[in-house]
């Protein structure tokens, strides 16, 4: 997103997400194939992504298609819980005292573990989502740390990219609907 | 985008963990914290907060039973007092003084000043600093903007003229949620060169927002969470040899099981040799001589741009 927000105006809405393009392309030396963002489908497909992270319908990536069943895009399923903002940002989206997150990392590591080892036994997925100003505190990295650590003490744990997965998932399994 | 506004004005230039020396060796920097504010709402600390049965218990036995862990440890800290309550506890904060402790400036009531005339807020500060400084007999070094709970957002605690009005008052260090260890507010920052050196706070080593939070009473009690915030957060700056914090109320901390778990932290804190236990304004003098802002600090304009067709 080029705002954090999409506009709901088409043109605007498309010249939002050239200049978003254009800037992470300049940044990474090739364009972006996914996004975080509820931009519409079509577009997203003309300016060349292949996958979404949004939501929670489905526990694993799964196709999303528009109203005429074209412009399949995957999507990578994220969930709050497996979100680091949602138990350490304090004033989070602006929320009243009642509503902050006052977690502590050890307790967070555990909830996301549990997650980890229920995808594992059922040869699933699990997207994570972390923040630098939140995940990046010693205490929290120390955390993380331990938990990829964890991991990696299972056989047969794949750490790729949202773009491996989402290709990964059109190799073996090709939309029922494919791309105009 | 408001909410992004302002991120990115100024950046210290980062320390690595193996660049950075704190005195005579040591390994690690352990700071504390001790707010001596009660206040209940923006206008800072009223009659009736300091009559209620929590200000009344943290000003007495609370606070009495804080410093009794702390002389056991033999740890000192930097107590953040409001004017009004030096003037009203002047014998106490001698006291804390003479132990070691040090006495810094918490607001003139720990009052929002967002919304203050630049010249109401001037005289203010130069207030706090004088009450301060007739009850201590030292000019406060330090000026403490710490969050309370009725905070919509914690850094109203400051103005935009706070950082300039404290620098033209000679203050050498800050402490609020400022997230870095130099920060600059105000967007008269980058071209002026002025910087104020932050201490840096956070909200989750301050207990006050796991005991009974948000309100006693409707809030809940979570000291095992900020427990294992302490221990995990001075377990990675120890390994790292960085600077651990932590903010504590002797309304709040100083009752029974909450007391005992702080006497039990500091004494497994107290295993680990090579500790620098400073109280903030050491500290500060340390940071400014070792790493001063010339040498330290890259000013840079906001990389804010507004484009055509934004939404913001």
């Amino acid at each position: 997103m080029w705002e954090h927000r999409v506009p709901k105006e088409r043109a605007l809405e498309e010249d939002h997400l050239a200049k978003t393009v254009t800037a992470l392309e300049r940044i990474a030396g090739r364009r972006p194939v996914g996004t975080r963002s509820s931009h519409s489908a079509a577009l997203l497909r003309q300016y060349g992504f292949i996958y979404r992270s949004e939501g929670s319908a489905d526990q694993r990536p799964y196709y999303e298609y528009d109203e005429g069943g074209g412009n399949g895009l995957v999507n990578l399923p994220m969930h709050y819980v497996i979100d680091d903002a949602m138990y350490f940002n304090f004033n989070w989206l602006g929320t009243d005292a009642s509503a902050q997150r006052i977690t502590d990392p050890e307790r967070v590591g555990d909830i996301w573990w549990a997650a980890f080892r229920q995808q594992y036994n059922v040869g699933g997925y699990l997207n994570v989502c972390m923040h630098p100003y939140q995940s990046g505190r010693a205490l929290r990295i120390a955390m993380l740390d331990r938990l990829i650590g964890r991991m990696k003490t299972l056989p047969g744990v794949w750490f790729p990219t949202c773009e491996q997965v989402a290709r990964h998932c059109i190799d073996r399994y090709p939309p029922l609907a494919p791309a105009e | 985008m408001p909410w992004k506004q302002g991120y990115t004005i100024s950046d210290a230039r980062s320390l690595t963990d193996s660049e950075l020396r704190w005195p005579d060796g040591a390994r690690c920097c352990v700071a504390m914290t001790v707010d001596l504010s009660v206040a209940s709402g923006p206008e800072g600390v009223t009659a009736a907060d300091l009559a209620t049965p929590e200000a009344l218990f943290g000003a007495n036995q609370g606070l009495a039973a804080l410093r009794e862990v702390f002389r056991r440890h033999a740890m000192r800290a930097t107590f953040a007092a409001p004017a009004i309550i030096a003037h009203i506890h002047r014998d106490l904060l001698c006291s804390l003084t003479a132990e070691g402790h040090e006495i810094a400036a918490h607001g003139f009531r720990h009052e929002d000043v967002s919304g203050l005339e630049r010249d109401e807020e001037r005289q203010r500060i130069a207030r706090t600093t004088e009450i301060l400084a007739d009850v201590t007999g030292r000019k406060p070094a330090g000026w403490f903007s710490l969050p309370r709970q009725g905070d919509r957002y914690a850094v109203g605690a400051v103005s935009p003229n706070t950082v300039d009005l404290l620098l033209e008052a000679g203050t050498c260090i800050s402490a609020t949620d400022w997230p870095t260890t130099f920060r600059i507010i105000g967007s008269s920052d980058f071209a002026s060169r002025r910087a104020l050196l932050t201490l840096r706070y956070y909200y989750h080593f301050d207990d006050q927002f796991f005991l009974m939070f948000p309100r006693k009473g409707t809030g809940l009690e979570h000291p095992d969470a900020l427990l294992r915030n302490w221990r995990g957060e001075f377990a990675a700056q120890y390994r790292r040899g960085r600077y651990f914090h932590m903010t504590l109320h002797p309304q709040h901390i100083g009752w029974s099981n909450r007391l005992q778990m702080l006497d039990e932290f500091l004494a497994e804190l107290r295993g680990y040799p090579g500790l620098w236990n400073p109280t903030a304004a050491e500290c500060a003098r340390y940071w400014l001589e070792t790493y001063p802002a010339s040498a330290h600090l890259r000013l840079a304009p906001s990389i804010w741009q507004d484009y055509p067709g934004s939404l913001s």
